[in-house]
């Protein structure tokens, strides 16, 4: 059985969105092919969660954090680690990718990098982890056999950038039909019985939270956003700001599924803020769901949801749709998600295309294609963050 | 004799702790799944535990506590560096561009500690080359000796049996020469060989991976160094027969693959165990040949060759292992000659029949 190793995880199994969903169902889908190591970490799992494996897959801890400072150590720790006894390492993230190219030079292990969204790009990091994630990314791009994004708007940026083309392989979600009748829960969520719009999201810059609230703070129609009010001074600010209003819930963040699908599968629509990063687990969950979605308008959201979402860019662009949208919109919307989820989303065919890519990788002329990069300008505009138009002109 | 106690104890201590600890060893890399999985190229079949080489590094741990001498200690001591090396490779599956600079980096060291080709070179050619061809010469040699045991082992029990008869040949040759610290290493090996040999002969326990066959080469290429070293031309001529084998087989392998398919390095299976196989010989079987042709070789050198001319020595070494090829090919020619005579036969037969069923039914 060829051995696999997957790193860059906060660990399984957690109830987190992201790398950690990925991982979990990969673990699902491809045990019975492969043996698969998992690395997690001992900061983010208390003790009574760890376990020595986990529906097949071992797992193997490592006494550090897997994001920030600390998760650059953790990567190297991890990569380190798996080249004794993984034949292929799938590497979710670029912090610890700078070690890559002593990887490729010492070693014949082959490397699957998924280099998530643009993390570079995010308002939260300063101008040196910026630097650092910059660097990452490309080194992850230049000595990885093949490098994984979610979305064709970021291929597209790869591809100009770098000049090699990447796999798209997109996030997945859970297809389940919610109980909308559970009375504990109705008892629990009494809002759940009108119209709400949802949004669910880390409370960052970049989820475009503050516009949302902004605007339904003048419509007063009823918005729930689920997010982690308390975690940083914007939040807070937010929360002290727009928590006392009646059309507006601001609850703290729900880590079981079947309630947050609860909240989600009974809402009018899903308000995707996000406006950096690939495909968005949040949104991909919330097509999988059956909901309508009215998305902030970037390649990344167009992309994901196939341009048959509604779009938003400002605040009188979110007034103005949930102001005239009529109901059998709502409907067509919400049946174009579904059908989109189904055919692009599901955690099976995810995992049918990397489990093509490793097995891909065993030939001699599985190498990335090259194509001619972009002009030096428009790489400087790409890097300055001109980065729709250029997108968009490609 | 008296003085040989110390190094008879060393081949047997050796031995005992081997034959002791494989078994452990055995179970030890089971649980930690360090097996050799077969692939398109193996012989065997199911997954055997892999880096048994790490046993030899006892022989060299041995030779070291005995022969308390620090040439002895430093020449071991890079041998087992080579070993680290290619224990590092069966875990970490190194690129062999980086393997390649590594082993270079242990000959030069090995150059550095007095191991030269200058000696074979003055035997053949009559001059000494300058200090940078010798050093480029010598980390060639060894790189190619190392490469070529590397090769042979293919076969369960057929690397460890050379090494076994290639350690009595060295043992014999130090003792004449008065080497009586380097033949605290030869016996150590003959200790460690012949109890690998138990678990390694078919059907095979327990592999050495390149842990093993890198220390091997190592060993097997700086020990014919050594005995060439003095000069003489009769140790010289018997040291260069312990390798030859191997190595003319290595490079018939890499100009077959080029004039192919361009490619000397592409992984393959036309060595000459392996032809053996395809022609449906058993491991033993092969194991025994390649034994006997390697030790009628040692006993043409030692017994035959005249020691004086040693530029034909070494030639009429080359033709014997060049026959032994030609043996091989006849031995093919006769498998695939009674093959496409049986076709030839069973196709007339169906002639026949066919030819017989139309006039009856005329």
């Amino acid at each position: 059985m060829k051995r696999l190793a997957i790193i860059g995880s906060v660990g399984i199994p957690v109830n987190h969105e992201g790398f950690e969903t990925l991982t979990e169902n990969l673990v699902e889908q491809l045990s019975y092919k492969y043996e698969i190591t998992v690395f997690c970490s001992t900061k983010d799992l208390k003790r009574s969660e760890r376990k020595s494996s986990y529906k097949g897959a071992r797992l193997k801890f490592i006494p550090l954090k897997a994001n920030g400072l600390q998760g650059v150590l953790y990567y190297y720790i991890a990569i380190f680690r798996a080249l004794f006894y993984a034949d292929t390492l799938l590497i979710l993230g670029v912090s610890g990718c700078t070690m890559l190219p002593l990887v490729r030079l010492f070693t014949r292990k082959k490397i699957i990098v998924n280099i998530d969204g643009l993390e570079w790009r995010r308002k939260k990091w300063g101008r040196l982890a910026k630097w650092f994630l910059r660097l990452s990314e490309g080194f992850a791009i230049r000595y990885s056999h093949v490098d994984v994004v979610d979305n064709k708007a970021i291929q597209r940026y790869t591809t100009m950038y770098y000049g090699t083309v990447s796999k798209v392989i997109p996030y997945g979600g859970n297809h389940k039909t919610v109980d909308r009748s559970n009375e504990a829960l109705m008892n629990k969520y009494p809002f759940v019985n009108n119209d709400y719009f949802i949004k669910v999201a880390p409370i960052e810059p970049e989820n475009n939270i503050e516009l949302i609230l902004r605007t339904f703070s003048v419509e007063k129609e009823q918005l729930v956003i689920v997010g982690d009010w308390s975690k940083s001074e914007f939040g807070k600010a937010l929360y002290k700001e727009y928590g006392s209003l009646s059309n507006i819930q601001l609850l703290n963040p729900i880590y079981e599924l079947e309630e947050i699908d609860f909240l989600r599968g009974n809402a009018k629509a899903y308000i995707h803020g996000r406006e950096a990063g690939g495909t968005n687990p949040s949104l991909v969950q919330a097509m999988c769901l059956g909901l309508p979605v009215i998305s902030f308008n970037v390649s990344f959201n167009r992309e994901t949801t196939k341009a048959q979402a509604l779009y938003f860019g400002s605040e009188n662009e979110l007034k103005a749709i949930i102001k005239t949208t009529l109901e059998k919109e709502y409907i067509k919307n919400k049946k174009a998600m579904l059908l989109i989820s189904h055919k692009e989303y599901t955690w099976k065919r995810i995992a049918e295309q990397y489990d093509d890519l490793i097995e891909w990788l065993r030939f001699e002329y599985a190498h990335k294609m090259n194509v001619p990069k972009l002009g030096e300008l428009d790489r400087i505009r790409l890097r300055s963050g001109d980065f729709e138009q250029i997108i968009a002109k490609h | 004799m008296k003085d040989l106690i110390f190094h008879f104890w060393t081949m047997i201590l050796t031995g005992l702790v081997v034959i002791v600890s494989i078994p452990l060893l055995i179970r030890f890399l089971k649980r930690s799944e360090t097996l050799d999985v077969p692939n398109n190229r193996s012989v065997h079949k199911s997954p055997i535990p892999s880096m048994g080489g790490i046993v030899f590094f006892s022989g060299l741990l041995f030779a070291i506590g005995f022969a308390r001498n620090l040439e002895v200690t430093l020449f071991c001591s890079l041998i087992g560096a080579s070993g680290i090396l290619g224990f590092v490779h069966d875990r970490m599956d190194l690129s062999s561009k980086m393997k390649f600079v590594f082993q270079g980096l242990i000959a030069v060291c090995l150059y550095l500690l007095g191991f030269s080709v200058t000696p074979i070179l003055e035997l053949i050619v009559g001059i000494s080359p300058p200090h940078y061809l010798d050093l480029a010469l010598t980390v060639l040699f060894i790189l190619g000796v190392v490469k070529a045991v590397n090769l042979i082992d293919g076969i369960d029990g057929l690397l460890v049996s050379i090494t076994f008869a290639s350690s009595i040949v060295l043992t014999i040759i130090f003792y004449l020469q008065g080497q009586l610290s380097y033949l605290y290493l030869s016996m150590a090996m003959i200790g460690v060989s012949a109890s690998f040999l138990v678990y390694n002969f078919q059907p095979a326990k327990i592999f050495m991976g390149n842990t093993g066959s890198l220390l091997i080469g190592t060993y097997l290429s700086v020990g014919v160094l050594k005995v060439t070293e003095a000069g003489d031309p009769k140790f010289s001529i018997v040291g260069v027969a312990l390798i030859i084998f191997c190595c003319v087989d290595m490079v018939r392998l890499f100009l077959g693959r080029y004039v192919i398919t361009k490619k000397p390095f592409k992984a393959d299976r036309n060595h000459f165990h392996y032809v053996l196989l395809r022609l449906g010989w058993s491991h033993r079987k092969i194991v025994a040949l390649i034994f006997t042709l390697n030790l009628t070789l040692i006993l043409t050198a030692f017994l035959l060759l005249n020691p004086d001319k040693f530029l034909a020595s070494l030639v009429t070494l080359i033709l014997c292992c060049v026959s032994f090829y030609g043996l091989l090919q006849f031995l093919v020619f006769r498998k695939h000659h009674s093959l496409w005579r049986k076709t030839i036969a069973k196709k007339n037969r169906e002639i026949g029949n066919n030819q017989l069923l139309k006039s009856n039914l005329k």
